[in-house]
């Protein structure tokens, strides 16, 4: 079979390695980095080397972070007597978008899934264990709602439990500026049994 | 409901092909091996996207095709709906309604119910408690959105607790221990499935025992109840099922570990199907069993009709010839005019016992044509 000249097959091998990219799109973006101006490519290429290299994870709740502890965990004016428990950093930026939370995160780096050999000792649940401690009163578990996403959240309050922090578990609900008739059935039952006196 | 025309492109046998259909019963006549059963697949394939027979859509596509396509006009309701289900080998399926995309399949079911009754259903009464758990939840899933949340949420959850168990094996207790966590999520979303299948075979064995009195024409009484593994209770309460579930697990934990698998659930359970009281695994004719799954069967039509508020359109696989005179005559009587029918055959004589109005095609090597 006839083969791209070794630079560009190796792009196209390397691009191919992303999630999300087959052969035929790394092809396509290969060869439309070959029409890209030369400066473009050397930014492309840094910010890629840059996003790389001067990230880290926050040693105190594991978010992506330039300077360690990350600006929330090092922030006064955020309230340390809460723990927002997430299953990864894009999960703190959604919240982050609300503007209402106020307190601080921990990021699992996944969830417990046996299926695929993931137990407690591989996200960073060790960690949160040792972080409830004063002044943290509550920890909010802010995983996914699925089968893997409760039984983490369950994981988590039967050991605050013990400790003697409060968890809490965002509620289930219809999706805001949504009608009720679009709602699927599984969602509007579970708003029904979360309902709430007004 | 009813299905007015199908169209099929690149699926299984047929490369082009146009059919349109009666709104009662349309028969296809032909040898073994010609595509019969594909076209009766295609219209499972249009109110599931998903095959009856496969669970391979590389399989539905015309051997060296990259795309096949099943496209029909269904009317649900009195309204018309176009449905198109479109396969493209390694790039998964696109399923359309009216030229909107839908994500979630069970959309399809609103638009195009169906029932299948094949052969392999005539092993329901004898066969393993496997064949009766699918025929509950096969049609349950097409009806019911809590039944296939909880099914699939049940699921995932089962294989997690499964391979804890087989992974830490004896070392693993109990007692604060993290497979408490998925025995949470086991009995939350088993103890809705069991509620909803209690539900449904209540409803099952009064529409049942009618079809069964009917047929058999005599004194003889079809019953069937729901057997849970984890629960005595038939009453209408999912929280009280939930705490039998729990203490079934509790009760059941050594065993489980020692076998790998947990070994009560829904999973485990099964449907008694008795006549006048007895067990007809091992107490019934050949006859009478024949009798009580086409009752079972019926019962499932008009189950999902009480379910959606309209009559789903039934598809007969070849159980025509596995049916003497008797009940062949009560099925048709049942369905004729009413529900609209997909009936395979070898024998042409079947078309003399329909009535005019019916469609009668002839399938010979992926041709279709009208007789």
């Amino acid at each position: 079979m006839p083969k791209y000249v070794e630079p560009i097959s190796r792009l196209i091998t390397e691009l191919s390695k992303l999630p999300g990219i087959g052969p035929k799109t790394a092809q396509r973006l290969a060869f439309y980095i070959l029409t890209m101006p030369r400066d473009e490519v050397v930014r492309l290429a840094e910010s890629m080397l840059d996003a790389r290299t001067k990230t880290r994870q926050c040693s105190v709740c594991f978010d992506i972070t330039v300077d360690d502890p990350c600006a929330v965990c090092s922030s006064p004016d955020r309230d340390h007597s809460i723990i927002c428990v997430v299953e990864q950093p894009k999960d703190v930026v959604a919240i982050e978008r609300t503007g209402e939370y106020k307190g601080l995160y921990h990021v699992l780096h996944g969830v417990l899934s046996p299926m695929d050999g993931i137990g407690p000792g591989d996200i960073k649940l060790k960690e949160l264990i040792s972080r409830l401690k004063d002044p943290v009163k509550e920890v909010i578990v802010a995983t996914d709602p699925n089968v893997e996403g409760e039984a983490t959240a369950l994981y988590i309050a039967k050991i605050a439990r013990t400790i003697g922090v409060k968890t809490t578990r965002l509620a289930h609900g219809l999706p805001v500026g949504g009608d009720l008739e679009y709602a699927d059935e599984v969602t509007l039952s579970r708003a029904l049994e979360g309902r709430r006196e007004i | 409901m009813y299905l007015e025309e199908i169209r099929l492109v690149n699926f299984r046998n047929y490369r082009h092909e146009t059919l349109s259909f009666s709104s009662g019963i349309n028969v296809f006549i032909g040898d073994n091996a010609q595509g019969k059963t594909n076209l009766l697949e295609a219209v499972h394939v249009l109110s599931t996207s998903r095959s009856h027979r496969t669970s391979s859509d590389k399989d539905l596509v015309l051997w060296g095709e990259d795309e096949g396509s099943v496209l029909g006009t269904a009317y649900a309701s009195g309204i018309r709906h176009q449905v198109s289900i479109k396969y493209r080998i390694g790039a998964g399926k696109s399923v359309e309604i009216n030229g909107k995309r839908v994500r979630r399949s069970s959309e399809l079911t609103s638009v195009l119910a169906t029932v299948v009754f094949s052969p392999e259903d005539l092993q329901i009464v004898k066969g393993s408690p496997e064949l009766r758990r699918r025929f509950l939840d096969s049609q349950l899933i097409q009806v019911s959105a809590a039944y296939r949340h909880a099914y699939r949420e049940y699921t995932k959850a089962l294989q997690h607790r499964n391979m804890m168990l087989r992974t830490y094996g004896p070392r693993l207790k109990r007692s604060g221990s993290d497979v408490v966590v998925w025995d949470r999520q086991i009995t939350d979303h088993g103890s809705k499935l069991i509620f909803l299948r209690h539900k449904a075979v209540r409803q099952l064995q009064r529409l049942g025992d009618d079809t069964y009195r009917t047929v058999a024409g005599g004194t003889e009484r079809l019953n069937l109840a729901y057997l849970s593994t984890v629960t005595d209770r038939d009453e209408d309460d999912e929280e009280a099922i939930k705490e039998d579930f729990l203490s079934a697990l509790e009760r059941t934990f050594e065993e489980s570990i020692a076998r790998g698998i947990t070994v009560v659930g829904p999973h485990r359970d099964d449907l008694a199907i008795t006549i006048n009281g007895k067990d007809t695994r091992s107490f019934a004719s050949q006859g009478q069993q024949r009798t009580a799954v086409l009752a079972m069967k019926m019962a499932m039509l008009q189950f999902v009709e009480e379910c959606l508020g309209d009559i789903p359109v039934l598809l007969l696989d070849d159980v025509m010839s596995e049916l003497d005179e008797k009940r062949r005559k009560y099925l048709l009587s049942v369905v004729s005019d009413r529900v609209q029918t997909f009936i395979t055959t070898t024998s042409p004589d079947i078309g003399n016992t329909i009535s005019d109005s019916s469609a009668v095609y002839r399938i010979e090597g992926g041709r279709a044509t009208r007789c």
